[in-house]
């Protein structure tokens, strides 16, 4: 109801999605690289995540959008025109801060009316788009109310509503649900995603919470020490990772280190190194050179005590357990394996039943299928010893 | 088994007497200290204003009323709060930036800068204002540059005029106004200013729509000090006004060194503390006003 609400008062702006295109920018601070020459293309109207650890540069990609710093090379483009050497009073953009930034010495109305203000819209008008504005959240009436007396979740909509009224052509989110409660914040990630594509506008969201990134993105931009690591789908970055960083940043993923026994055209044959057993792994166009090689599979993709179907199977017996709720989470220890394994299994699944005690043997097995090959981080250093 | 229990509750008991007795003994010296060397003083001060006017006679308020009659008091008066209001402005327009710079643009210099600062506070007052005399003398250093840069003729005569006075009060009293904004201006998160700036404000609207006014209350409080600190300044008076810029405190000095009128001297103490009550008033007013919102 509320997306509704929005897209009917701000259906002027819906037309003009805008294309975002960063092409070549890098960023130093002093000694340190913040980024590496890198292009991103963000598609009219979708919803881009770059994710990873702090320090990964994607604040920095943000702020480069924004006008906050300059880019040392490369350019900024929003719907085709170059906004490298605007400021970012010019840009026409819109942003969601971490902790909202509201003005403390404003009211609930003069903030979200700020951006009308000082593009020097008539009072009536502002008034009038500010009263929308607040219905269209579901807080109407509260213009004169003071920040502090807002809640977290009314203050994160005062921020979007801030950040929308001036229909700008691309929305900036910097951690957007990063200070709400957990429980808010799950409600709130369906709510703005739907806000959003509602609107259709062209947005880039910063966030270091791999859930939220695979909850509200059309495509997840995974980031790491300055550097664009993998781009794609969450549904993509999250089941086909290229690398073990990737794998392991987006939720828990067992990685197992192998040497390369046989190569196939679709295939390449595994062997974990203390283990006799070969796995046959699909080959996806990463780079795989050398003897060695990594694959990765969910823990969700481990089966525990499976049929004998699944044809790769090891021996191994159970360290810890733990109850999610949703799910049991299994650490087992797997002596050929040289490495515990993690494995999920649903709490209501029928095979599974009941919890398994610690110290129970099991065996623990998946579909080669759903193993995923790794490139290699320092796949330089590999294609050389190979 | 019993014995032991009773033990514990009598240690218990101790406990609690003592926590309870404790904090209110700390304060006891310093309100000793307080009564003797300020609250005595200043009733006594109260006391000698209102002193009758014959051995034996009623309390009298003459000293007051001549105070608020007689023209050249009023003028006295009116000159005190002219001077501390003028000074005040002064150090506010030149002290925002140099805090501004301080907080935004010094980085690392910073501490340097904000020591160079401060540290003219460690010398007399007395110290640098003959300094001042010294500078801006007949044949001082001000007047020999002018002269070899031939801007001038002749000497100018800057000392002894409001003009210096101002100078030197400006100077003393500036690092107040610095210290009193600094740490406001500090507190102002930059992503407010940054979201100002993404809403369309220039960087001209984004300090006049957010960081002033999320800066006033340091503003306030160092305008508030400095005003107090002008109001009951004198030396900067004596030394660099040769007689031209007469204010209450200059007053006061004149009752006791040189007229003995001590009850007068007293009621005029005693209004410039009433001025003083009234800014710190209007200072809690504003304060507790901006609580309500913070």
């Amino acid at each position: 109801m509320m997306e509704t609400a929005f897209r009917s008062s701000l259906q002027s702006s819906v037309e003009r999605s805008e294309r975002l295109l960063l092409d070549g920018v890098s960023k130093r601070f002093s000694a340190v690289t913040a980024l590496e020459t890198m292009t991103l293309d963000v598609h009219p109207g979708e919803l881009l995540a770059l994710l990873g650890p702090s320090g990964c540069g994607k604040t920095t990609t943000l702020r480069l959008i924004a006008g906050f710093d300059q880019p040392d090379t490369g350019t900024v483009n929003i719907g085709g025109r170059d906004v490298t050497n605007l400021p970012p009073d010019k840009r026409g953009l819109g942003m969601v801060f971490q902790n909202y930034s509201l003005f403390p010495h404003l009211s609930v109305g003069a903030n979200i009316g700020f951006g009308l203000r000082m593009t020097g819209r008539p009072k009536s008008e502002i008034a009038a788009r500010v009263k929308k504005m607040l219905e269209t959240i579901r807080l109407p009436g509260i213009e004169a109310r003071n920040i502090a007396q807002l809640s977290g979740g009314q203050q994160q909509r005062i921020a979007l509503a801030r950040a929308l009224i001036t229909n700008p052509s691309v929305l900036l989110l910097d951690e957007p649900l990063g200070a709400l409660d957990k429980n808010l914040r799950e409600g709130m990630q369906f709510e703005l995603r739907q806000i959003q594509s509602e609107l259709g506008i062209t947005s880039v969201m910063v966030t270091h919470d791999q859930e939220e990134a695979l909850t509200m993105s059309d495509r997840v931009v995974v980031m790491d020490r300055g550097r664009i690591l993998q781009t794609g789908s969450p549904r993509d970055v999250y089941e086909q990772p290229r690398t073990r960083f990737v794998a392991e940043f987006l939720g828990t993923a067992n990685v197992i280190e192998c040497e390369v026994t046989g190569r196939h055209a679709r295939a390449v044959k595994l062997r974990p190194h203390r283990s006799k057993a070969e796995i046959v792994v699909p080959v996806r166009d990463v780079g795989l050179s050398g003897e060695h090689a990594e694959f990765a599979i969910r823990p969700e993709k481990v089966v525990l005590d499976a049929p004998q179907s699944h044809h790769v199977r090891f021996d191994g017996h159970i360290v810890q357990h733990v109850f999610r709720g949703a799910h049991h989470a299994y650490r087992v220890d797997v002596p050929v394996l040289g490495r515990p394994v993690y494995a999920y299994e649903m709490a209501t699944s029928s095979s599974g039943g009941g919890a398994r005690p610690a110290g129970t043997n099991v065996v623990v097995s998946f579909d080669a299928e759903s193993a995923v090959l790794l490139e290699s981080e320092t796949g330089q250093t590999l294609a050389k010893a190979a | 088994m019993q014995t032991v229990d009773a033990f514990a509750a009598q240690r218990v008991e101790t406990k609690v007497i003592k926590r309870r007795v404790r904090p209110s003994l700390l304060y006891v010296p310093a309100l000793i200290f307080l009564c003797l060397f300020f609250l005595a003083p200043l009733m006594e001060n109260v006391l000698r204003s209102v002193a009758p006017a014959h051995e034996g006679g009623a309390i009298s308020l003459r000293f007051y009323t001549k105070l608020i009659s007689d023209p050249y008091y009023l003028r006295v008066i009116a000159n005190t709060l002219k001077v501390s209001f003028v000074t005040t402005a002064i150090c506010a327009v030149v002290g925002y930036p140099v805090a501004y710079f301080l907080v935004r643009r010094a980085g690392r210099f910073g501490p340097v800068l904000l020591f160079l600062l401060v540290a003219p506070l460690l010398t007399s007052i007395i110290m640098r204002t003959f300094g001042w005399r010294i500078l801006l003398a007949r044949h001082g250093m001000v007047n020999e540059t002018l002269q070899a840069l031939h801007l001038i003729d002749r000497p100018l005569n800057v000392l002894n005029s409001a003009g210096s006075v101002y100078m030197g009060l400006v100077h003393v009293m500036v690092p107040f106004m610095v210290l009193s904004i600094t740490p406001v201006l500090q507190g102002v998160d930059r992503r407010l200013e940054e979201s100002a700036r993404i809403l369309g404000a220039g960087a001209v609207r984004t300090f006049l729509n957010v960081t002033l006014p999320l800066s006033i209350e340091g503003i306030v409080t160092g305008c508030i000090l400095v005003f107090m600190l002008t109001n009951g300044s004198f030396v900067t008076m004596l030394l660099l006004g040769g007689g031209q810029v007469v204010t209450l405190p200059v007053l006061i000095f004149q009752q006791f060194s040189l007229t003995q009128d001590i009850g007068f001297a007293a009621a005029m103490g005693n209004l410039l503390l009433f001025i003083v009550l009234v800014c710190l008033f209007v200072q809690q007013r504003f304060a507790s006003g901006r609580g309500a919102r913070p």
